[in-house]
């Protein structure tokens, strides 16, 4: 055996002796010959292989940073740096182990990369954004970030033909396993609050192509069709014998910890639900099962020397709100990251995707997702039949469902503002008296914070995110401490029904866009992150194949359709929004995560809507024949317009189209939100338009776990219209005014959802009712429409409705069959 | 054969027998399984229990704080003094007007109100089904629809529940300054102090705590008006409301004769 073993010892906080090493490399032997493991396995099959093994027992830097260059209203590019400062690495048998493995079938040689690394906790005690002088006077931490392995990390990359290959499959492996991620605060008392990723998994494995390249960056796509990748689910440490998903984030919050506890009360090896500093679950996400067609990039930036909008962020805003131009004034600079990761979601067999949505921790009832499928269940072939007219036994769509998180770029910045893509339909609703609109193109230039000077902040954009999928088939689940025995859980034999799996949900997303900025800031002494929000969705297009919407599907099977799902649909389709604010989160209380917004602004246009989705076949036998129109045309969720039908000549196609897609719609909704700081009658300031509080009820018990948002609003100008699903004639609640304080519980049981709502109106902490902030909606309005000419005319005024306070409440359950 | 034709009509009568013996929640559970039950309690200013009910009853804050538990409702180009607006259908402009048709320095006047007082009620949907149900109708144009509607099953045995619904009292009441000028207490957060015998009012309710008669009828703090707000009718509905059957909510587009 010719095998080369090379030991690294690096022991940067310890002398060495060479006994002490003697002693190791004894181990390190007796442990490859005793434990066959996979690693040990590679070692003897391996024979022209290297193993590098690097053991440390703690590693400690002051300073760690990633450098960015941002442009300024100015036109002058800056370096800015992210900052971790005081990391350290701790833990027992910490290293990392290489493997690395070269073999050739004669005229190909590859490579098999293994990397196992013992990463023990990494703590980094605060995250700050400076220039690059390294001086971060002035600027606030965002809070600390640990890091708390309880599994190893693994990496393995098989290629067979040299390292990155466009033209040769690899395989490629990343494991990343019941990881908990601490972001801690510090309140003024310097009490540590905590926001804890539980368990997090990243367990990717796939096959594909994987290359590296000067324009496109890193790339990995699977491009055959029998490539896929899979998220696989991860054993739960806690409880033996069960697993997590492959993708889980299990967001719990901690807090009243004192500064002065040790490291092993604040980053404990196993959390606890009750005693001294109980984790609370707050949601929980997760997703396992396999995808095909799937690709991945990296990539860098520049940006410099684009215009608007195709420098994605627009031009940097100076502190005083002056906007800048030129080439080295875009918002991202001439430096960023970007990446990009799309996939064909399975939808069918054992390995199907399945969405997990619910409480976080322990005692956790939550929903599974499962059956995707695009929102078409049948295409028109033809291109010219959208009704399927005259068809029998039309074929079921089999395309797979598709999530395309577009392109993510990552950059710190400088700015006084953010852009966002302009919705169009929102620039053209009509709202108000006058001519006025939902939203102008200033809406979408939204300011991201209102201090003196520009804090420098880390953007994350998002351009172009797609969710083509709906789920046929819903479940409720239960965190894997609660027993199957128990009556609690739902896959309890005495509780058959409840998993039925025919009702599902769809949340298709159709050309999201966003922009969250953070930084670093302090209020009344307590360590915030100032948060800054811009978010829009797209609510679908012509053809009809795309849409952002919120449904509630009946998927029971269909005897009239070979017993496929039926596909009834109900809730708001075709959703046109925008949201921006600002304002700051805090983790300051024991109990909950607060966040403060200034500034809000909420605008959707939506449309509420029943019927089946698009291509279904109905469930009663049609007539005149079963040879007629038995299908919901396949252009049902199209977003055409009275107006496009008449700009478009008036033709019968149009209005058969125009037709074909208002056949479901109930109403259209459209809302206008808007939020001021609160004025007292004295005219100082006292607090943000919008408070809301995240309350988690606690993991003690199943009744317990529940979530609660609490807060206050204080309405300016905003509105609620009601439209003609017709023709477009509008019912408007407008320029809404006034205050109201809110506690909205949510909470998912063994087999229904409960929704609680309870609203103060006119409760305002420190004035109490007045007649200024009691709830009026100034101007209830009529638009009528005209339908000659498919234009929306002018508000006639009815009148006004005032609430002067008192308590609204209600409770809402859901028990799906 | 027509023996047999008669037969099999027989059999399917009696099956159809066996079907009607089937409870409503059973009839969901084998035609829609993908459906939901729905159960809803919507309380407007009542009182809540430890256990998140609803005391159906006017909560504490409603009663110490009265005038919080209103609703007031303004019809357009209504003031106290006839005063109106115009909107000029082609540019938008509004013009103020006087009662006697002048617009030159034309001011508006005291909004008029219409309140209803003590707004208070709590509704229980004990339990709705929803499911998704096909519907058949007629077209404008004699063809047949056949289009999915949103069906709502209602259990004659849960019934909804209707508590303390309504409103105390309905008064006119104006505002206090021209145009919501500076100062201006709007309508509905009148509460006057104002008159003397029965339209005595103190902050709002009728004070007859010194005693005063008229004609016969001697009034004082035991009368039925007194502490109550000013107005002149209420309403109070209590009951339960049984419903059986389904209700079929669907779009009414252009293909329908009411909508076409």
């Amino acid at each position: 055996m010719d095998l080369i073993q090379k030991k690294l010892m690096i022991k940067p906080m310890l002398k060495v002796s060479a006994l002490t090493v003697a002693i190791f490399m004894a181990n390190q032997s007796v442990f490859a010959l005793q434990a066959l493991d996979e690693d040990t396995m590679r070692r003897v099959d391996g024979q022209d292989g290297v193993i590098i093994d690097t053991q440390y027992d703690s590693l400690n830097f002051d300073r760690l940073y990633w450098e960015d260059k941002a442009g300024t209203a100015a036109n002058a590019e800056v370096a800015l740096r992210g900052y971790a400062d005081g990391v350290s690495v701790t833990g027992t048998n910490l290293g990392t182990t290489y493997s690395i493995n070269a073999g050739s079938n004669g005229t190909k040689t590859g490579l098999d990369f293994n990397l196992t690394s013992r990463y023990g906790t990494i703590k980094a005690d605060s995250f700050k954004v400076c220039d690059n002088t390294g001086s971060c006077t002035g600027v606030e931490t965002m809070g600390g970030l640990t890091l708390q392995s309880q599994d190893n990390l693994n990496i393995r990359l098989t290629t067979t033909d040299g390292l990155f290959n466009r033209d040769e499959t690899a395989h490629l492996e990343l494991g990343i396993k019941n990881l908990n991620i601490y972001l801690t605060q510090k309140s003024n008392t310097l009490v540590n609050n905590q926001l804890i990723a539980k368990d997090f998994n990243f367990n990717f494995s796939g096959d594909g192509y994987i290359w590296v390249s000067d324009s496109g960056g890193f790339t990995m796509e699977t491009r055959d069709t029998g490539n896929n990748v899979y998220l696989n689910r991860v054993n739960d440490l806690a409880n033996s014998g069960k697993t997590k998903p492959g993708l889980n984030i299990d967001l719990l919050y901690r807090g009243g910890i004192p500064n002065a506890e040790t490291d092993a009360n604040k980053f404990p090896s196993t959390l606890a639900y009750t005693g001294t500093y109980p984790a609370k679950g707050v949601i929980r996400v997760g997703a396992s099962g396999r995808a095909t067609n799937a690709s991945l990039v990296f990539r860098g930036v520049n940006a410099s020397g684009l215009g608007s909008p195709a420098n994605v962020l627009g031009f940097a805003y100076a502190a005083n709100d002056t906007g800048g131009s030129g080439a080295n004034a875009t918002v991202i600079g001439s430096t960023g990251i970007a990446m990009r990761m799309k996939a064909d979601l399975i939808g069918t067999g054992a390995d199907q995707i399945k969405l997990e949505l619910g409480h976080a921790g322990d005692n956790a009832y939550g929903v599974e997702f499962s059956k995707l499928s695009p929102l078409l269940i049948r295409k028109d072939a033809s291109g010219t039949n959208p009704e399927l007219t005259n068809l029998t036994g039309v074929a079921l769509n089999t395309a797979n469902a598709q999530f395309d998180t577009g392109d993510i770029y990552i950059n710190l910045a400088n700015s006084k503002r953010l852009l966002l893509p302009v919705n169009n339909t929102l620039n053209n609703a009509r709202f108000g008296a006058g001519t006025g609109t939902l939203t102008t193109d200033a809406d979408y230039q939204y300011l991201v914070h209102n201090a003196a000077t520009n804090p420098n902040m880390l953007v994350t954009a998002i351009r172009g995110f797609n969710f083509d999928a709906v789920s046929r088939a819903g479940r409720f689940i239960v965190s894997n401490n609660v027993p199957i025995s128990s009556l609690d859980h739902p896959d309890n034999a005495a509780y058959p029904s409840q998993n039925s799996n025919t009702w599902g949900l769809g949340l298709p997303i159709y050309n999201m866009n966003g922009n969250i900025a953070v930084f670093g800031t302090k209020v009344g002494g307590a360590e915030r992150l100032g948060l800054s929000l811009g978010l829009s969705t797209q609510g679908g297009n012509a053809a009809g194949d795309k849409t952002t919407s919120i449904l509630l599907i009946d998927g029971a099977s269909n005897p009239f359709d070979s017993n496929n799902p039926t596909n009834y649909y109900f809730g708001l389709r075709n959703i046109d929004m925008l949201i921006t604010a600002d304002g700051t989160l805090g983790m300051e209380a024991a109990d909950r995560i607060n966040i403060d917004l200034n500034n809000i602004l909420f605008v959707a246009a939506a449309e509420m809507a029943a019927g089946y989705l698009p291509g279904s076949r109905y469930a009663s036998a049609c007539t005149p024949s079963a040879t007629s129109s038995c299908y919901a045309a396949t252009d049902s969720f199209s977003t055409i317009t009275l107006k496009d039908v008449i700009d478009g000549g008036n033709t019968a196609a149009l209005k058969a189209k125009y037709q074909r897609a208002r056949k479901d719609v109930l109403y259209g909704l459209k809302l206008k939100l808007q939020a001021s700081p609160y004025v007292t009658t004295t005219g100082v300031v006292t607090k943000p338009g919008f408070t809301i509080a995240l309350v988690p009820g606690g993991n003690a018990t199943l009744a317990q776990n529940r979530l609660s948002f609490e807060g206050s609003i204080m309405l300016k100008n905003s509105a609620i219209q009601i439209s003609d699903p017709v023709d477009g004639s509008i019912l408007g609640l407008d320029n809404i005014n006034g205050q109201a304080n809110f506690s909205n519980q949510i909470q998912v049981n063994r087999n229904n959802i409960m929704l609680n709502t309870r609203l103060d109106i006119n409760k305002e902490a420190s004035d109490g009712a007045t007649a200024a902030n009691a709830l009026r909606i100034k101007d209830v309005n009529l638009y009528p429409a005209d339908k000659t000419t498919g234009v929306i005319g002018r508000a006639q005024r009815l009148g006004e409705i005032a609430l002067t306070g008192g308590t609204l409440t209600s409770r809402l359950t859901i028990t799906p069959r | 054969m027509k023996y047999a034709l008669l037969f099999s009509l027989l059999v399917a009568g009696s099956a159809y027998a066996d079907l009607e013996l089937l409870d409503n929640q059973d009839m969901q559970q084998v035609a829609a399984q993908g459906g939901a039950d729905l159960s809803w309690v919507l309380s407007l200013n009542h009182g809540i229990n430890a256990d998140g009910s609803s005391t159906n009853t006017l909560s504490s804050n409603c009663i110490t704080n009265y005038r919080e538990c209103r609703l007031g409702m303004s019809l357009n180009n209504r003031y106290d003094d006839g005063s109106y607006t115009t909107v000029n259908p082609v540019n938008g402009n509004v013009t103020v007007f006087e009662a006697d048709g002048t617009s030159n320095s034309a001011t508006l006047g005291k909004k008029l109100w219409l309140v209803f007082k003590g707004m208070q009620g709590t509704i229980n949907l004990q339990q709705v089904g929803l499911d998704g149900a096909d519907l058949s109708y007629s077209s404008i144009t004699g063809t047949n629809v056949t289009k999915a509607a949103i069906q709502l099953t209602y259990d004659p045995t849960k019934p909804i529940l209707i508590r303390n619904y309504g409103y105390q009292s309905l008064s006119i009441e104006t505002d206090t300054v021209n145009n919501e000028g500076t100062n201006n207490v709007p309508g509905f957060w009148q509460n006057n102090t104002t008159g003397s015998g029965l339209k005595k009012l103190t902050n709002g309710k009728y004070d007859y705590s010194t005693s005063f008669t008229v004609g016969t009828l001697n009034y004082n703090n035991t009368s039925f008006d007194h502490g109550r707000e000013v107005g002149f009718t209420g309403l109070n509905m209590n009951g339960n409301l049984v419903l059986g059957g389904t209700v079929k909510l669907f779009s009414c587009d252009a293909t329908h004769p009411r909508c076409g």
